[in-house]
């Protein structure tokens, strides 16, 4: 049963990341992006390339995988941050599809649709004593809380003012002087970055990452997750990723027929989805009118 | 007096060449103009006549198609025809725009704070690794945006500093707006129409908002309809029709021309 409930912990946990770098972003700055998927599978496969390959320890592969992933969005940035609203999201489902694809095909990197196994948790002392899960849950925990320490910091600073500022009125903001360009560039980069986080301790976590885990499904399931809180504030992306990682859960718990519970989730998810795009629809998807 | 801007022979055409045929006739066709120090200048004129795309250009938003803008805040000069608006801004040319543009996200105070130009605390973590100047640019910011609250006597304002900026009236909104401008420590600030949707009533805070400027060395240039409010601050004015400036001088001067009361006056 610990396990059980460390396992559902570990998962909410990676999720908690994923949603507020994530919430930042879509929330804050109003740039809805259908590649954070994209990102997380990146940052998972250079942590197998780290782990695996070059047998590095915890920060130094965080560190390479943060650095890759900002790169990368730092080049994805240039072009999509001229594109506004709707035309954004399409520019980032693109890059979705595109990693996607490559993570597919290029077999004799990624291994293809077999994808990478022995992805291996580095080596902690304390594992010898107490359980791996549980090491693996407190780091976990300590990441997590170091992430919505920063993104909290950043919400909250004249750059989280500028990010809110930014969907209200470009226009206004160039004319008191801001690069509103280099600003959502930023933000960009900033998400994509820490949802590296996120890639390494699911790929350590499951030891085994494949291209379907990182697929657009999965880019959908972040942003519903962000969008559930309902709430501009940091705890509407965590709540929402609770509730997205528990749902299923919790339908297991209800003794319902595997295969109604599994439709029931989408079901449920469906719903969701379309109750916010009915109440909050004009802001989902929103450009403003010059 | 030091002229502060400078234009010579501008010319706009939206339709993209200057081809003068009867239906692509430019927006603008030579337009001289001078804006001198500390002065306040006005630039009145007919619905449609180029105003506002004059002040587009002049602050970036629009590239012209032919002609300088020169402008010196201080001894160096610097031609601004197609740098980007947000460098313009940081050369120190304000913009009041038409209509009220506040950040409706926000309250009234992050509104004001973001007014002070405090370029360089806005990096991303600056609060982090470097959060005592954070602090006290913050504080030091707070405390400009309260003095000059006090200064104006506007006590609403700073008693709804934490509120949203929606939750205020249209005139106050736009005051707002014309308080950042105060805020941002510019050398020429652009008004569109500072006066539409203000009361009379209200002209008052206008006028301690004006002098404020000028005491800060602050020159404006204004498009405006109201006569009255030019009559009674604008020492230069060009009339402008059809994108060009047919009359310029002395308030008085152009107000008491006969072509301007006929075409212009009579309709306003």
């Amino acid at each position: 049963m610990l396990n059980y409930i460390l396992n559902i912990g570990n998962f909410a946990l990676i999720y908690i990341i994923l949603a507020v770098s994530s919430h930042l972003l879509v929330r804050v700055a109003n740039q809805i992006s259908l590649g954070q998927a994209a990102f997380f599978g990146l940052g998972a496969y250079i942590t197998a390339l780290c782990t695996v390959v070059l047998d590095l320890p915890l920060i130094p592969s965080l560190i390479i995988v943060m650095t890759i992933n900002g790169l990368l969005a730092y080049l994805i940035a240039i072009p999509s941050v001229k594109l506004k609203g709707d035309y954004f999201v399409i520019a980032t489902l693109a890059f979705q599809f595109i990693v996607y694809s490559v993570l597919y095909n290029w077999k004799s990197v990624t291994g293809g649709s077999d994808g990478i196994s022995g992805i291996t948790f580095p080596n902690i002392f304390f594992a010898k004593i107490v359980s791996e899960q549980f090491v693996f849950f407190i780091i976990n925990i300590i990441l997590t809380i170091i992430l919505m320490f920063l993104f909290f910091k950043l919400q909250y600073s004249m750059f989280g003012k500028i990010l809110k500022a930014l969907q209200d009125d470009e226009i206004s903001l160039l004319a008191v002087g801001r690069d509103t360009k280099k600003f959502k560039i930023s933000v960009f980069v900033i998400s994509s970055a820490f949802i590296g986080w996120a890639s390494y301790l699911y790929a350590t976590y499951m030891t085994y990452i494949d291209p379907n885990s990182f697929n657009i499904h999965e880019s959908i399931f972040i942003l519903i997750a962000v969008l559930l809180g309902g709430t501009e504030k940091m705890r509407g992306a965590v709540l929402g990723a609770l509730f997205m990682v528990l749902l299923p859960e919790i339908l297991r718990f209800i003794q319902i027929p595997d295969m109604i519970a599994a439709a029931l989730n989408q079901i449920i998810l469906g719903v969701l989805l379309l109750v916010i795009v009915f109440f909050r629809g004009n802001r989902m998807f929103s450009i403003k009118e010059e | 007096m030091k002229k502060i801007l400078e234009i010579k022979d501008l010319w706009k055409n939206f339709g993209g060449e200057l081809i003068t045929s009867t239906e692509r006739i430019p927006v603008l066709m030579g337009v001289d103009l001078d804006i001198e120090e500390n002065n306040l200048t006005a630039l009145i004129g007919g619905n449609g006549a180029g105003k506002t795309t004059l002040l587009n250009i002049i602050n970036g938003f629009l590239s012209p198609d032919k002609g300088k803008i020169n402008y010196q805040p201080k001894e160096k000069q610097i031609l601004i025809n197609n740098i980007k608006p947000n460098k313009v801004t940081r050369l120190g040319i304000g913009r009041l725009f038409q209509g009220t543009r506040l950040f409706g996200n926000l309250s009234v105070r992050e509104n004001l704070l973001i007014a002070c130009n405090e370029f360089g605390i806005e990096k991303p973590f600056y609060n982090l690794y470097s959060f005592r100047r954070y602090n006290e640019k913050m504080k030091s910011m707070n405390n400009r945006i309260e003095a000059l609250l006090n200064k104006l006597e506007s006590k609403e304002l700073l008693n709804s500093l934490n509120k949203n900026v929606k939750t205020l009236s249209y005139a106050q909104q736009r005051i707002i707006n014309l308080i950042s401008l105060l805020l941002g420590d510019y050398n020429l600030v652009l008004l569109d129409e500072p006066t539409s949707g203000i009361n009379t009533d209200d002209w008052e805070i206008f006028e301690v908002i004006i002098n404020e400027m000028k005491l800060a060395g602050i020159t404006i240039f204004l498009i405006e309809h109201n006569m009255e409010f030019v009559r009674k601050y604008v020492q230069t004015c060009y009339y402008m029709s059809s994108g060009k400036i047919l009359v310029s001088g002395n308030t008085n001067e152009v107000l008491n021309h006969p072509m301007i009361k006929k075409e212009y006056l009579a309709i306003c």
